[in-house]
């Protein structure tokens, strides 16, 4: 015989282990293969979000130029905005209304696209919690124009005396985008940051020769709006860059500092320009955000960066966690995930992934769509007996506009043509609703201007 | 965070085979600095995992590992078993992981694991 019980045990046990290690190989095969495609489907979300942005951010700033030209555009009723107001509530709820003892620090894009924009805001306005200076508000733009000017403008005001940035015991540098191998904390802390009134409107060079007269700000100076741009009322350029960077840039793996082509404005910066940076100033770390995380936080350059992201559900429903970060003095950082929606919270990692996916492609759909859509398309598919209308003088006027802006040649013929295919109802007037969506579309479709309009250290 | 979890994962999958694949080098840096930058990493190993170049566990297999586990052949694993097994034996799972395979797998009536409901789920959506 020989074996005996204990060998029959020994074999069975060692079985049992053989199983157990099949069991575990396949699911961490299956798991490493759904982070690879909850990490594609958030690329997909990202890239269109940045290629949104740079149409958006050349988009919006025309609009505010029409807006200091045409004060009669009628009102309509404000877009669908998605919300992140529950987030906000629910970090108060775990952490305390703000007050002298319970300081909060919100870095920046508190209302970017949001479906409670205005409430968030107030809220925060409320209780006078430390803001950081954001860039959102060229979106903020585009969606309160239609509610009134003045708002708008106290709103602008109030946005360019926000703070750029802020370093919490003197070891945490806070800001909202990232650093460049030039960031200069000394300047940023002498820059009068009111003058900065956006950041599409780099400040323009008075010598007629340099080729910057073809940019964006050179061309609304050139006729049109005067009072503004007063030399003394802008930044320099080298303050303007500065700030551009701390807003705009993101950390990556690679050493160096390059053009952020994704965004279209700062840089990507490497580990080694964090820790120059860091050592230059004596600080210990960078807390920023500016870009959408699965966890909710990530920290990279080897402890030295921490990327935070409040807003859960951003992309979509279960597509990410939001955090936040709670600072002590000589505490360690304590870091705390949390996911709005319960029924999201719970699911497991395929269904949220296979969620995530299937919103990722049905957007990249909607977006291959949208581009062969046509001017006229537009138009039929919607009910406008709301909306207002433009005159078709002002619609003329408007493009003529349009085309000294972006620098393209439109012939009066051409406006004409295309002013009376959106004049549907032949009664002389185009809906305004209409014209905007025709006119996004219109602008994706203009390659030519896009060297044009770019951010001038590209 | 993401990268390491995946890293994690596919290091204890199938280490050597890995190592020994000619596609190491389309990863590596370089100036060989002995890392694996994650950027470079991702879009080579998706395209591998695609190729079906290192295909799962098929479900015969899975099958009788479960099968053997549930040593007196009753169709299930209660939870506390899957559990010391998973954490135990083998390459034992983190408190995460087992978290995360008994949010799926757990059947949360009888509170059991049926195994072959279970197996059945996952082959379908891996796919």
């Amino acid at each position: 015989m020989g074996c005996g019980n204990s060998c029959l045990s020994m074999r069975k046990s060692e079985r049992a282990v053989k199983a157990a290690l099949i069991i575990q190989n396949w699911y961490r095969g299956y798991r490493a293969r759904l982070r690879a495609r909850q990490q594609y489907a958030l690329a997909v979300f990202e890239s269109i979000e940045y290629a949104d942005e740079q149409s958006q951010m050349q988009l919006s700033d025309f609009f505010s130029f029409m807006l200091e030209n045409y004060t009669h555009m009628n009102k309509e009723d404000p877009r669908d905005l998605h919300g992140k107001l529950d987030d906000l509530f629910l970090i108060f709820y775990k952490n305390g209304l703000p007050s002298g003892d319970n300081p909060y620090l919100f870095n920046g894009d508190f209302i970017d696209r949001g479906r409670n924009s205005i409430e968030v805001l107030m809220i925060l306005l409320d209780y006078a919690i430390n803001l950081t200076y954001q860039k959102s508000k060229t979106y903020l733009s585009s969606y309160l124009q239609l509610h009134g000017k003045k708002i708008l403008q106290t709103l602008e005001d109030f946005y360019t005396w926000l703070p750029i940035g802020a370093i919490i015991d003197n070891e945490t540098l806070v800001i909202h985008g990232g650093i460049s191998e030039s960031t200069d904390l000394k300047l940023l802390h002498r820059i009068e940051r009111n003058k900065m009134k956006s950041v599409l409107l780099p400040p323009v060079s008075t010598n007629s020769t340099e080729p910057e007269k073809k940019k964006v700000g050179a061309i609304i100076m050139s006729g049109i709006i005067t009072s503004k741009n007063d030399p003394s009322e802008q930044l320099s350029k080298q303050e303007w860059e500065q700030i551009i960077d701390i807003l705009w840039s993101d950390p990556r793996g690679t050493k160096g500092c390059f053009p952020n082509t994704g965004r279209g404005g700062g840089c990507y910066f490497g580990p080694d320009i964090t820790t120059n940076m860091l050592n230059k100033y004596h600080l210990k770390r960078i807390i920023r955000s500016h870009e959408c995380r699965p966890e909710g936080y990530e920290i990279c350059h080897n402890g030295k960066v921490i990327t935070v992201f409040s807003a859960s559900n951003y992309y979509e429903n279960g597509s990410n966690r939001g955090a936040y970060i709670k600072m002590g003095y000589g505490m360690a950082l304590k870091f705390s995930k949390y996911q709005i929606t319960n029924s999201t919270c719970m699911q497991p990692l395929h269904q949220r992934v296979s969620a995530m996916e299937s919103s990722a492609i049905r957007i990249l759909k909607e977006k291959m769509i949208s581009r062969k859509t046509d001017l006229i398309h537009a138009f039929q598919l919607r009910d406008y007996s709301k909306s207002g209308q433009i005159s078709m003088e002002e619609f003329r006027t408007i493009w003529k506009l349009f085309s000294s802006h972006y620098n393209v040649q439109v012939e009066d013929s051409q406006i004409d043509e295309l002013a009376n295919t959106m004049d549907l109802n032949k009664d002389g007037s185009i809906d305004f609703n209409e014209f905007l969506k025709a006119f996004y579309v219109v602008h994706k479709y203009d390659q030519l201007n896009k060297s044009n309009t770019k951010h001038s250290r590209y | 965070m993401l990268e390491k979890a995946l890293l994690a994962d596919l290091q204890l999958c199938k280490p050597r085979r890995v190592l020994a694949e000619a596609w190491l080098a389309q990863v590596e840096e370089e100036e060989p600095t002995g890392y694996i930058r994650y950027e470079k990493f991702l879009p080579v190993m998706t395209k591998v995992l695609l190729e079906g170049r290192y295909r799962p566990v098929p479900d015969d297999v899975l099958l009788q590992a479960f099968e053997t586990l549930d040593s007196a052949k009753r169709g299930f694993l209660t939870k506390e078993e899957l559990i010391k097994y998973m954490t135990e034996e083998g390459e034992p799972f983190s408190r995460e992981e087992m978290e995360e395979m008994l949010s799926a797998a757990i059947d949360p009536e009888s509170n059991l694991i049926q195994y072959k409901d279970y197996i059945a789920t996952m082959v379908i959506d891996d796919n």
